[in-house]
């Protein structure tokens, strides 16, 4: 949980820029110090605890300096009111939860700013893998996934900052933000680990390759329906490699990519899924496999196939 | 349980018109202890288990929602009423059991994160928050403040017999502890709703002949404006929508003051009563259509 407003130490809850009202404009760097080198000692909530009163009284005054203009009213009430469990005037309350709600706006721009560059390395990535669809590139996909990798480490920077940008118990509150580029990168790193080993990634080594957590409790992870939501990029794109793999005249990768889009399949089958948009992507995979199917039957039908797994010219 | 299962096996007849059902099922017998299938089977395990705590959330927020709205219709009845005292009494009890609604939703979301199912429980959040500021504005005359609303929600095990129940959820007994916050970006919506229902309550008022409470109401609501429109559209969208609806009900009892002034001033005090009942009338059935 973020540091207390010095003002209003109960109000804030996980909230961690509190003095945004007053704060945000006029000591910026300030509250940014406050934010990420913990709370030592200005933090509101652990003064609180020690010196109800006097702490009080110094917070609420600078507090009441950046908004003279807003109550002036009240000035008299709250002195009186000081020992007492703290009343606020309504115009109080309403400061506070607008600095409440500017604090959000900040984190927000923070994460909007770290995803764009993510968006961006998932961008180059994706160029680099591009490259195994034309016909030259089936001979070095080797090479294609090293320099993905080198991609990936990239990421992993960037994930790492934006990590920081926000309380770590709030995934889900901004998750919103990165939700795309991350079931994005999940199919980046899914179709990496494909291309070299013809497996499917695990959601462990997802993990591992974006350099986040594997559960919630550890802090920044995957959660399980982006990483799904990428594994069904990843079958889609394999449709892709399958008919681009027999223009390019490799016969064998569809029927190896048949048994694994249909491993997949069943895979999926075993999910009950609400009426949500992984539900709406996953509806989208029938049509993947069709696609794949029929490349096989097309295959077989000139006893192609025959010619891949029999290993003749 | 059974209706998944039954829409699992719906699924897969209809799999069976499929031309190439056939040789896939083969497949998946070969299959069905590969990794991916197991990964996939954790993986079902997981998504139901969120879906199921989504359901219960929601359920639970239904109920808060109506609680709350019949303890606000409760509320109403104090215009009327000889007696505020056994009003206030009796929707103490019924927040009471509101709140061991919300303290079910607490225990769920122990160990989760809030916002993952904050869909799930907001609007009974924002209902209850209408009601206990309604509440407490009547008694005090005062808006509550979100930390007040908090405090309340903090729950403790006491019953002997709930603890039975739920021994199986908290693993030491004196750790049983559960709170919920309530957002700040539900408190602004549920008391943008409370507004409303100040507005009602000024002209049923001035119904009753009550010619001090428009007043007072009049200036709390313009205080709460004020404060919304310092907000203006820092915070959500959702919030920024309600601007309009207060801005409403706001004119609506500037308004009833208004007219109680100038009438005031020329009618004798006895009759009235009489003027503005007529008058609440009309409001009510604008407010009706609106």
């Amino acid at each position: 949980m973020g540091p207390a407003c010095r003002l209003c130490p109960l109000l804030i809850g996980g909230l961690p820029f509190p003095q945004a009202a007053s704060g945000a404009a006029l000591r910026p760097q300030r509250r940014r110090t406050r934010f990420f080198g913990g709370h030592s000692e200005r933090g509101g909530t652990a003064r609180e605890s020690v010196r109800p009163g006097v702490g009080l009284k110094r917070r609420r005054r600078r507090h009441h300096h950046h908004h003279r203009h807003l109550y002036r009213h009240g000035r008299r009430r709250r002195r009186q009111s000081l020992a007492a469990p703290v009343i606020m005037s309504v115009s109080e309350m309403f400061i506070t939860l607008q600095g409440v709600l500017t604090a959000d706006q900040d984190i927000r721009e923070e994460i909007r700013k770290v995803v764009q560059t993510l968006e961006q390395t998932a961008r180059e990535i994706l160029t680099v893998l591009q490259g195994v669809h034309q016909g030259s590139g089936f001979q070095d996909i080797p090479k294609k996934c090293q320099k993905a990798r080198e991609h990936f480490g990239t990421v992993k920077t960037q994930l790492a900052s934006l990590k920081n940008k926000f309380p770590a118990d709030q995934y889900y509150r901004f998750h919103e933000h990165w939700r795309f580029v991350l079931q994005r990168l999940v199919f980046l790193a899914a179709f990496v680990v494909y291309l070299e080993t013809e497996t499917l990634v695990t959601r462990e080594a997802v993990t591992e390759i974006l350099g986040i957590e594997a559960d919630r409790e550890r802090g920044f992870h995957l959660d399980i329906e982006d990483y799904l939501s990428g594994v069904l990029t990843l079958a889609s794109e394999l449709s892709r490699l399958a008919v681009n793999s027999v223009t390019a005249g490799d016969y064998s990768r569809p029927l190896r990519i048949s048994a694994f889009i249909n491993e997949l399949d069943s895979g999926f089958r075993l999910l009950n899924l609400k009426n949500d948009s992984l539900r709406k992507r996953y509806d989208g995979l029938k049509y993947d496999v069709k696609k794949i199917e029929e490349v096989v039957y097309d295959l077989s039908i000139r006893g192609l196939n025959k010619e891949a797994t029999g290993g003749e010219k | 349980m059974s209706g998944k299962e039954g829409a699992g096996g719906f699924r897969k007849r209809k799999h069976d018109n499929f031309p190439y059902s056939h040789r896939r099922e083969e497949k998946d017998g070969i299959n069905s202890s590969s990794t991916v299938i197991m990964a996939f089977k954790s993986f079902q395990l997981e998504l139901d288990t969120r879906h199921d705590k989504y359901e219960r959330l929601v359920k639970l927020s239904r109920d808060i929602t109506i609680e709350s709205k019949r303890t606000i219709f409760l509320l109403h009845r104090i215009t009327s009423a000889p007696s505020g005292e056994e009003i206030l009494v009796e929707s103490e009890a019924k927040l009471d059991a509101v709140r061991q609604k919300i303290k079910q939703v607490a225990q769920e979301l122990m160990g989760e994160d809030l916002y993952q199912f904050h869909r799930a429980i907001s609007p009974g959040l924002q209902e209850y928050v209408e009601a206990v500021s309604f509440q407490y504005f009547i008694k005090t005359r005062s808006l509550i403040s979100i930390e007040e609303i908090n405090r309340q929600l903090i729950f403790t095990e006491d019953d002997k017999e709930e603890q039975t129940k739920l021994s199986s959820g908290c693993d030491n007994e004196q750790e049983c502890v559960w709170n919920l916050k309530v957002t700040p970006v539900d408190y602004l919506l549920g008391v943008a709703d409370l507004t409303g229902e100040l507005m009602r309550m000024c002209i049923n008022s001035v119904g009753n002949g009550d010619i001090d409470t428009p007043f007072e109401l009049s200036q709390f609501l313009r205080q709460i404006y004020d404060g919304f429109s310092y907000i203006g559209n820092t915070g959500p969208y959702e919030v920024s929508k309600k601007l309009y609806t207060l801005k409403q009900s706001l004119a609506k009892v500037e308004n009833a003051c208004y007219t109680l002034k100038v009438r005031g001033s020329e009618i004798p005090k006895h009759m009235l009563a009489d003027v503005f009942s007529t008058k609440a009338e009309i409001i009510d059935q604008e407010d009706g259509l609106s």
